[in-house]
């Protein structure tokens, strides 16, 4: 800019000189004219930069990791000044993550017309991707003047994990204590509920004994049961963040999302739980269906990660001191000091571990 | 190449890419985002560009071509031009379309270009011509200079010749200014070329034609803002769509486009728009006519106009000969040959004589032009046999020495004698140097020859000393010429009256001026004899300036009616120019220049009067007059009294030093009873030519004229020119030499870098030391080892069997080939590469292995391996 104006003083240092020494009216009225054009550059561009409308638009809303997608930037020019340098400052970031790299794209406009450019772009992990305008800097066509206009034109799109994981055999013994709701539907003693058989002590409820074995053993043995058990299972998503590993955050949704898939797959509805920095509390929410398991995504990929590895862990292990489902915890394979059944998942950064009935 | 020097290379390149990758693959992988292919922007048509650079080009040469004919007035057919523009600058701005269009376009456009030579150069020329004459003719006028030159025409019309030239030089500008702008809108070069022409007119203070105007203003503002916005650049030879840059400092990436067309149409628009309504707002508010404008600079333009004027009599190197080219009117050279008098003001010579009151000035002869003849005054000795002999008049050229002398002394008038010393320290030493009315011929250096010329010459350092007898104050030439007449009559009654006496000394006093009258009488016949011829060819223009000027040949004041006539109607300069080799020298002055100096005047005149009757011949030599005259130094050693025959008391001998500015030329009228008197005929100047100019530090034309161009700096300006040329010479070939010498080292560099990156990038994809073995292998497998590779059914040979088949063939031992194949599987299969070593290590090795395979291959096979391989 600095440059242009100086090269622009030259010239106009130039001509007056060519006045001097000519004496001419010619030019006098050469002299006046580098004098008025730059006056009406300016008024004309400061129009202009009201009039000006710029927008983005996306070939496609949601893509899947690394599928190309085509960014359109539009400009459009309400009136009646070239616009030769319209910079965009372009940020594009994944919103988990907030490493963005600024583009500056700069943009010729012309008057009472709209222009497009078009650019290529794909997203490495999931979330949402950002494609953000902050702002736009204008320059008049004689390059002498600048406008700043701010702007905050935001377009996103969402990118879908893709990730398949088969999940290991839950069995459902082990699954743990019903909940209030569950056990007044439970009818009858089903033998799939005894945990134990053992020797009459006096005090025990006479219809606990069993009576075929006790006739077996000529002795009474009594029937110890478990407690009503659950199929539901939690998926307890540990949304954690290093600034310098995103790669870790994005395996730990696409270990969630893949097992959500495996389970309602197979016939299993479960809860999807994580901390929720905004209301700093523990979110939880049911997924019998794929739409609902869509929905809970799209609501993690609006939730802010933060640095304590174990936070959600922790939030809901302070709630549910007693385990009555089976949680699959889902987290950073560093963490240690998680007590469970640790599953094998192929992927030495994430690690899905099933947490130990209390 | 080897593979031993792409090892090398290869170390280079792949740190140097690894790097670069390490840095945008740790950004990209913070980011998660990637940029697949750089913005592509919509709707970027080339032919907006196209037409952008037509129209700068169009304005440019049309407006330069309007501001230069309409000052001055040259007749030519601009709506033609104007029209023919149109075409000429789409034609030539399309050349830049593609390649293809450029070629075909260019060789069209010669072809023309050679038919319209065939065909029309004669009129081409006659219409460069027309154009030089005017412009020559203006710069004659305005610059006084004496250019005296005009082309020839052909015959052509004027308008139409003119026209087909400028389409001619239009074509060419176009052509021309077409390749800068489209390439690089270079406003510095189209404005050293087309400002020069476009302000001609403004330099002669001509008014401008404000359209023509307008457009060249259009033309190069929207250049120069075109080339400030950087996108101007030619797609198709550069770069294309967005260039991207990366600014590390910042964290940013620039994505800039390189062109737009529709852009730059929009600011030649909106620029042409505004400096249209700017110059029709200001016209409205002041006339041309109306401009007024006083500043300290105003001399500036006037100083470098009469530098430029200076060069262009002389030239550069002409501006060092002060002397200038010839030494004015002393001198028998062909009459005409100089441009210009430049004074040295270095003393010629040196008088010493009494002031005499009455006496305004001194007139040293040293030559006499008798003869006229194509541009010559030559003497009488240069056409014996042509001319009477002075000795069929019953005389002597002796006799006719000193005649005038003598007769002043009977008549009584001229009451001075007096003795004048010359002497000679740097004038022609081939004359003598002679006042008027001496009779002394005591001296060697006054022998008679002829009646025009003496034998005797005055050296360089010799002095010459004679008495003589002024004339002055005698009214008009006719009123002398009576004087003279009645004197003659008087004086001769009395002779004859005399010649009876019988005092003898009386009678002889009488008989000797008796006898004195009859040689002048015998020799006025022979003056009007020989001194009233005129070649023929000067007849008709003798009698225009007659005629024109109304010359009464009758008159009582014929002499001072001519004398007159110059003074007012004729111009006196130093500088008249050369009389073209075609033209006579008093024809050409009296018709067509009518200026010069003193020599122009006194030929002229002598012919004038020849013409009208009154005998007259050519005087050069020196003239020492007015204030010259009267600031003389007083040499209080001399004693006057020996100066003089009559009352010097209170009076010095004084000493004038003549210089080239008191050489001078003259006309001598016969006068009828007395003998030749000297006449002024050259008008007076205002300006004293006889002083030396001051030292004028303003203005750069008087700076360099007389500070700069001296003599003295001459030889030091032609050494200093000659060193700075050597140096200048010298050093361009050093800095060719070795920016080539650097160049190719770089680009070597550049390409080892780049090609050994590219090379690295194709050996890792698929040229392979892997691969390569592997095809080796196959060209030279044994049918054995064939038969392996069909039982097997893969088609390829694992890596562990290549080095099974090494081993079989010796082509390297156990060891070596276990590790290559190591080597091979880590850089495909692992995720960490081989290090430098191991890289070194296999590509060694294989080369070596290779060789020795290639050795053993039929020479089909040798073919194949090696030029196949190289796909």
């Amino acid at each position: 800019m600095w440059g242009k104006r100086f090269s622009y003083f030259c010239f106009l240092a130039l001509i007056l000189f060519g006045l001097l020494f000519y004496h001419h009216y010619v030019m006098m009225i050469w002299v006046v004219i580098l004098a008025v054009l730059p006056a009406v550059s300016f008024i004309l561009t400061k129009l202009t930069v009201k009039k000006i409308h710029i927008s983005i638009m996306t070939d496609k809303s949601t893509i899947g990791k690394n599928v190309p997608i085509e960014i359109y930037f539009t400009v459009k020019n309400g009136f009646i000044a070239p616009i030769e340098n319209l910079k965009l400052n372009v940020k594009i970031f994944n919103a988990f993550y907030q490493n963005s790299e600024a583009y500056e794209l700069v943009v010729p406009s012309v008057p009472f017309s709209e222009r497009k450019v078009s650019m290529r772009i794909s997203g490495k992990y999931c979330g949402r991707m950002i494609v953000q305008i902050e702002n736009v800097i204008v320059e008049d066509f004689l390059g002498l003047f600048r406008f700043e206009k701010d702007l905050n034109v935001v377009e996103e799109v969402t990118i879908m994990p893709e990730r398949n994981i088969e999940l290991p055999q839950i069995n459902l013994s082990d699954s743990g204590v019903a909940n209030d709701d569950e056990v007044q539907y439970t009818k009858g003693d089903d033998v799939s509920q005894i945990s134990q058989i053992r020797n009459y002590i006096p005090g025990d409820k006479l219809q606990n004994i069993h009576w075929k074995l006790s006739a077996k053993n000529e002795e009474l043995q009594v029937k110890e049961f478990s407690k009503p058990y659950s199929d539901e299972v939690t998926l307890l998503v540990e949304l954690s963040i290093q600034a310098d590993k995103p790669e870790i955050t994005d395996s730990i949704i696409e270990a969630y999302y893949a097992s959500g898939k495996y389970l309602l797959k197979n016939g299993r509805r479960f809860r999807a739980s994580w901390f929720n920095t905004k209301t700093k509390e523990l979110f939880e929410t049911k997924i019998e269906t794929d739409e609902e398991l869509d929905i809970s995504l799209n609501e993690l990929y609006y939730m802010i990660p933060y640095e304590n590895p174990t936070l959600t862990y922790s939030s809901y292990m302070a709630i549910h001191s007693e385990l009555v489902t089976t949680v699959m915890y889902i987290s950073d394979a560093g963490v240690n000091g998680i007590s469970g059944e640790r599953y094998d998942i192929s992927d030495d950064k994430v690690v899905i571990t099933c947490l130990s009935v209390q | 190449m080897s593979f031993r020097s792409i090892a090398s290379q290869l170390n280079i390149a792949k740190k140097i890419a690894d790097k670069k990758l390490k840095i945008r693959q740790e950004k990209d992988r913070l980011s998660g985002i990637n940029i697949i292919s750089e913005p592509q922007i919509d709707n970027n048509k080339k032919i907006y560009f196209i037409l952008s650079n037509a129209i700068i080009n169009y304005l440019v040469v049309t407006g330069m071509i309007g501001c230069f004919v309409v000052p001055f007035e040259i007749d030519c057919n601009m709506y033609i031009i104007q029209f023919a523009g149109i075409f000429i600058s789409l034609y030539v701005a399309f050349l830049y379309y593609n390649v293809w269009v450029k070629i075909v376009g260019y060789l069209l456009g010669i072809c023309g270009f050679i038919y319209g030579i065939i065909n029309y150069q004669w009129m081409i020329r006659g219409g460069f011509a027309y154009i030089a004459n005017i412009i020559m003719e203006y710069l004659e006028k305005d610059m006084d200079l004496p250019i005296e030159r005009r082309y020839s025409t052909y015959g052509f019309n004027e308008k139409t010749a003119v026209t087909m030239c400028l389409l001619f030089l239009a074509f060419g500008l176009f052509l021309l200014f077409n390749m800068v702008i489209s390439e690089t809108k270079g406003l510095v070069l189209i404005l050293l070329f087309s400002f020069p022409i476009t302000q001609f007119g403004m330099y002669f203070d001509e008014g401008l034609d404000i359209y023509y105007f307008t457009m060249y203003v259009i033309g190069i503002t929207s250049l120069y803002f075109l080339r400030n916005t950087t996108h101007y650049h030619m797609e198709y030879r550069r770069r294309k769509g967005y260039t991207k840059k990366e600014i590390r400092g910042k964290n940013r990436i620039v994505y800039d486009y390189v062109n737009d067309g529709k852009s730059t149409f929009w600011i030649l628009v909106m620029v042409a728009m505004i400096v249209m309504a700017s110059v029709f707002s200001f016209s409205r508010f002041m006339e041309q006519d109306e401009f007024q404008m006083d500043s300290g600079f105003s001399e500036l333009k006037d100083n470098t106009r009469e530098f430029t004027r200076q060069v262009a009599l002389v030239g550069f190197w002409g501006m060092f000969n002060r002397t200038g080219q010839s030494p004015g009117g002393v001198s028998n050279n062909k009459l005409g040959q100089v441009n210009r008098i430049n004074y040295d003001f270095q003393t010629d010579l040196i008088l010493k004589t009494l002031r005499v009151n009455g006496e305004e000035e001194i007139f040293i002869k040293s030559f006499n032009g008798s003869v006229y003849d194509n541009s010559y005054w030559e003497t009488l000795s240069a056409h014996q046999g042509e001319v009477p002999a002075i000795t069929n008049y019953g005389i002597t050229v002796e006799d006719t020495f000193g005649l005038s002398k003598q007769l002043m002394d009977y008549y009584g008038i001229g009451n001075f004698y007096k003795q004048i010393e010359v002497t000679n320290v740097f004038a022609n030493e081939n004359y003598v140097y002679l006042p008027y009315f001496s009779d002394d011929t005591s001296d060697a250096l006054s022998t008679v020859t002829t009646d025009d010329e003496f034998s005797g010459k005055l050296q360089t350092g010799w002095v010459f000393t004679t008495w003589y007898k002024p004339l002055v104050g005698y009214g008009t030439v006719k009123q002398l010429q009576n004087n003279i007449m009645n004197l003659r009559q008087r004086e001769l009654e009395k002779s004859i009256k005399a010649e009876s006496s019988e005092d003898i000394s009386v009678r002889t006093k009488a008989e000797a001026e008796l006898e004195c009258f009859r040689k002048e009488e015998a020799y006025a016949l022979y003056v009007k004899d020989t001194y009233l011829q005129i070649p023929d060819y000067n007849r008709q223009a003798i009698q225009n300036f007659v005629d024109k000027y109304s010359i009464d040949p009758d008159s009582d004041t014929l002499i001072e009616d001519v004398v007159r006539t110059f003074q007012y109607e004729f111009e006196y300069t130093l500088m008249p120019g050369k009389t073209p080799s075609a033209a006579d020298f008093v024809n050409y002055f009296l018709d067509e220049t009518q200026k010069g100096y003193c020599t122009y005047f006194a030929t002229a005149a002598t012919l004038i009067y020849r013409y009208m009757g009154i005998p007259a011949r050519y005087a050069g030599g020196y003239k020492l007059s007015g204030d010259a005259y009267n600031d003389g130094v007083a040499d209080r050693r001399e004693n006057a009294m020996e100066w003089a025959d009559y009352d010097v008391k209170d009076k010095n001998v004084m000493k004038y030093e003549l210089t080239d500015t008191n050489a001078h030329a003259w006309v001598e009228i016969y006068i009828d009873g007395l003998g030749w008197i000297p006449v002024e005929v050259t008008p007076y100047s205002d300006y004293d030519y006889t002083q030396e100019p001051e030292e004028n530090n303003g203005g750069i034309g008087n700076y360099l004229a007389n500070s700069v161009f001296t003599a003295q700096n001459m030889n030091r300006v032609k050494n200093t020119t000659l060193s700075i040329l050597i140096f200048i010479f010298g050093g361009g070939i050093i800095f060719i030499i070795s920016y080539f010498a650097v160049g190719i080292f770089v680009r070597k560099k550049r390409y080892n870098e780049r090609g050994a990156e590219q090379r690295y990038q194709n050996l890792k994809k698929s040229m392979t030391a892997a691969g390569l073995l592997k095809r080796a292998l196959k060209h030279d497998s044994s049918m054995e080892e064939q038969d392996i590779i069909r039982e097997s059914g893969k088609g390829e040979i694992t890596y562990d069997e290549s080095a099974e088949i090494l081993v079989n063939n010796q082509y390297a031992d156990e060891e070596t080939s276990w590790k290559i194949m190591k080597i091979i599987e880590k850089a495909k299969f692992s995720r960490n590469q081989p290090s430098d070593e191991e890289i070194d290590y296999l590509v060694l090795n294989t080369n070596e292995i290779n060789k020795k395979i290639y050795q053993n291959l039929s020479p089909v096979k040798k073919f194949l391996f090696k030029y196949i391989r190289m796909l």
